[in-house]
């Protein structure tokens, strides 16, 4: 691709890029993918998406195509695009053809965590994959909730648009979440 | 011996209390280890989350994904694309479906009973007191608010009818949803959606579009347009806008009074429906918070406290709360409780009457509250923290 035309979609706000992508430039969408795939990829990962991870990374940006058209004009679609990918993990979680490859997903989870965290020692990564473990028993709504605001730092008044829930109940997730967490994760806290 | 401001750690560290609040617990932090541990424990259970990063993809392999993306992303342009090009018999049916539809829906448009011409459907309530004057003409319902606070639940809006709330400095448009607005000396003061959208536009300023959930206050005079949307007064700023005005602080309260004096309850309510089941009312209609208590008779409504009035009254509560007009909010989560024991959220209101009592200092009410509330609710969601406020030495 041409450097001078990626350095500009890269340069271009963000409600400028998804105007782009209404129109149906594709460099845009690349652009979009660019900035914020990590923060996608992140995401479905801490929402427990091991399977299929690549594919659900760019359903998520293809989705973008038809939402872009319904985009609020925020300064940032970092939010928006959570949104859109929690959405995706929901639709996903409900998929009756996806079943047997969660239960595969979830018999081999704790050695998958073990591979994927980059850790230097075996104490670290055994730490490690009982903090990602404690995160992935949580309840998905719980998880939602806790990843998209404590984690990922979406506020909350930006999450709840986002989920469509009321502000309250995501003080009220987070905050069941966070006892869950503290009750298992225990000594590992100071 | 546990701290009474221990719950204030998480309200910081989820950023939905105030920066003053906020400054004043970190102060109080230093001085108070159980807070100090608290709070690092919860900023150690976040950093310690936020450690456990994914493995990010190679360079190589962004680059791969981006590609796919892209081609994947051409391949359902081409096939939106391609679409039309259907086979003709596909066509034709298509366009046979299509005529169908256009002459149902012109039928429908031009019959009597058409959504377009029938009067939208709300209910407007003035919380406390309130001068509002309907002028609903056919589809547009049209209310204009020139003081107090106004609930407002309008029902889905069908095709072509509109709803508007004009405020001194600019109006409401709504899309069938439940609102509280409040106008004070011409002013906008705040608008908390639960239900809905709504769009506010201010005279002078950008359109903002509220959601269920948020709300708009408005700021102190020296502070930014930005800063307009999802703004919280703080405490202090409550107070001296208090202090500052001419009225007593006890204002809103002598004005329900007068509300009723002129009528045999405070509940002002009025239901309206146009169109098919009542007459229309082509005049101006002039409805103030006392006028309009005697509404519901005339529409066959009702006084009693419904279920559907809880979520408007809670809100109304958390909202005096929220802009720090704790008087307001304890006297309107003690009628909330009152009028709605069965309701969840009256273990809320318990618990903020506790809270509310902690923060002006009154130490006796707290633990009085505090007391009612361990007793109301043994294994509610607050008691630990209720319990902790019971054994703190005031």
């Amino acid at each position: 691709m041409n450097t001078v035309v990626r350095a500009a979609a890269l340069a271009e706000s963000d409600p400028a890029l998804l105007a782009r992508i209404v129109a149906g430039d594709l460099e845009a969408l690349g652009g979009l993918f660019e900035r914020y795939h990590h923060d996608v990829r992140r995401f479905l990962l801490r929402m427990g998406v091991h399977s299929e991870l690549d594919d659900l990374v760019q359903l998520c940006f293809l989705e973008v195509i038809g939402a872009a058209r319904n985009y609020d004009g925020r300064a940032s679609a970092r939010g928006w695009l959570l949104a859109i990918a929690a959405t995706m993990v929901r639709r996903q979680r409900r998929s009756i053809g996806r079943m047997t490859a969660r239960l595969r997903e979830w018999m081999s989870s704790h050695d998958q965590a073990r591979e994927e965290l980059p850790s230097e020692t075996l104490e670290g990564r055994q730490a490690e994959a009982r903090l990602f473990q404690a995160l992935q028993k949580l309840s998905p709504k719980k998880r939602e909730v806790f990843v998209m605001v404590a984690l990922e730092g979406t506020s909350g008044e930006e999450a709840a648009a986002a989920l469509g829930i009321p502000l309250n109940t995501i003080w009220t997730r987070l905050h069941h979440a966070r006892k869950e967490l503290r009750r298992k994760l225990g000594e590992a806290l100071p | 011996m546990s701290c009474s401001r221990l719950w204030q750690a998480e309200a910081v560290e989820d950023g939905r209390i105030d920066a003053l609040d906020a400054a004043s617990f970190e102060r109080h932090r230093l001085q108070c280890s159980e807070c100090a541990h608290e709070a690092s424990v919860l900023r150690a259970l976040r950093d310690t989350l936020q450690r456990v990063q994914p493995r990010e993809p190679s360079p190589l392999e962004q680059r791969r994904e981006r590609a796919e993306l892209l081609r994947r992303a051409n391949q359902l342009m081409l096939a939106r694309r391609d679409a039309p090009r259907r086979p003709l018999l596909l066509s034709a049916a298509a366009a046979l479906v299509a005529l169908v539809t256009v002459s149902l829906a012109w039928r429908v448009s031009h019959s009597p009973s058409a959504a377009s011409t029938t009067a939208p459907v709300f209910e407007l309530r003035a919380v406390g007191g309130a001068s509002f004057h309907d002028q609903s003409r056919g589809p547009s319902g049209r209310v204009t608010l020139t003081s107090g606070a106004l609930a407002v639940h309008v029902e889905h809006l069908q095709r072509g009818q509109r709803f508007v709330v004009a405020v001194p400095d600019g109006e409401l448009e709504v899309h069938g949803t439940r609102f509280i607005v409040e106008v004070e000396h011409a002013h906008t003061q705040r608008v908390l959606v639960t239900e809905g959208v709504v769009s506010l536009r201010l005279s002078g300023g950008a359109e903002h579009q509220l959601i269920a959930g948020s709300s708009w206050t408005r700021p102190p005079p020296s502070a930014p347009d930005s800063a307009l949307l999802v703004a919280t007064r703080t405490a202090d700023d409550a107070e001296k806008a208090r202090q500052s005005t001419s009225a007593p602080p006890d204002a809103p309260r002598a004005l329900a009074a007068r509300a009723d004096e002129r009528a045999p309850t405070s509940a002002a309510r009025l239901r309206r429906s146009h169109g098919a089941t009542h007459a229309r009312d082509t005049s101006e209609q002039s409805v103030s918070a006392a006028s309009s208590v005697a509404a519901p008779a005339a529409v066959g409504g009702s006084n009693a406290p419904t279920t559907s009035n809880a979520p408007l009254e809670f809100a109304a509560a958390m909202a005096s709360f929220q802009t720090g007009a704790y008087l307001d909010a304890d006297e309107r989560f003690a009628t909330f409780a009152a009028r709605f024991a069965a309701d969840p959220r009256s273990e809320d209101a318990a618990f903020l009457r506790a809270v509310i009592a902690t923060k002006r200092g009154d130490a006796a009410a707290a633990v009085a509250r505090a007391r009612d509330y361990v007793k109301r609710f043994p294994s509610g969601l607050r008691s630990a923290e209720m319990q902790r406020l019971l054994n703190a030495p005031w």
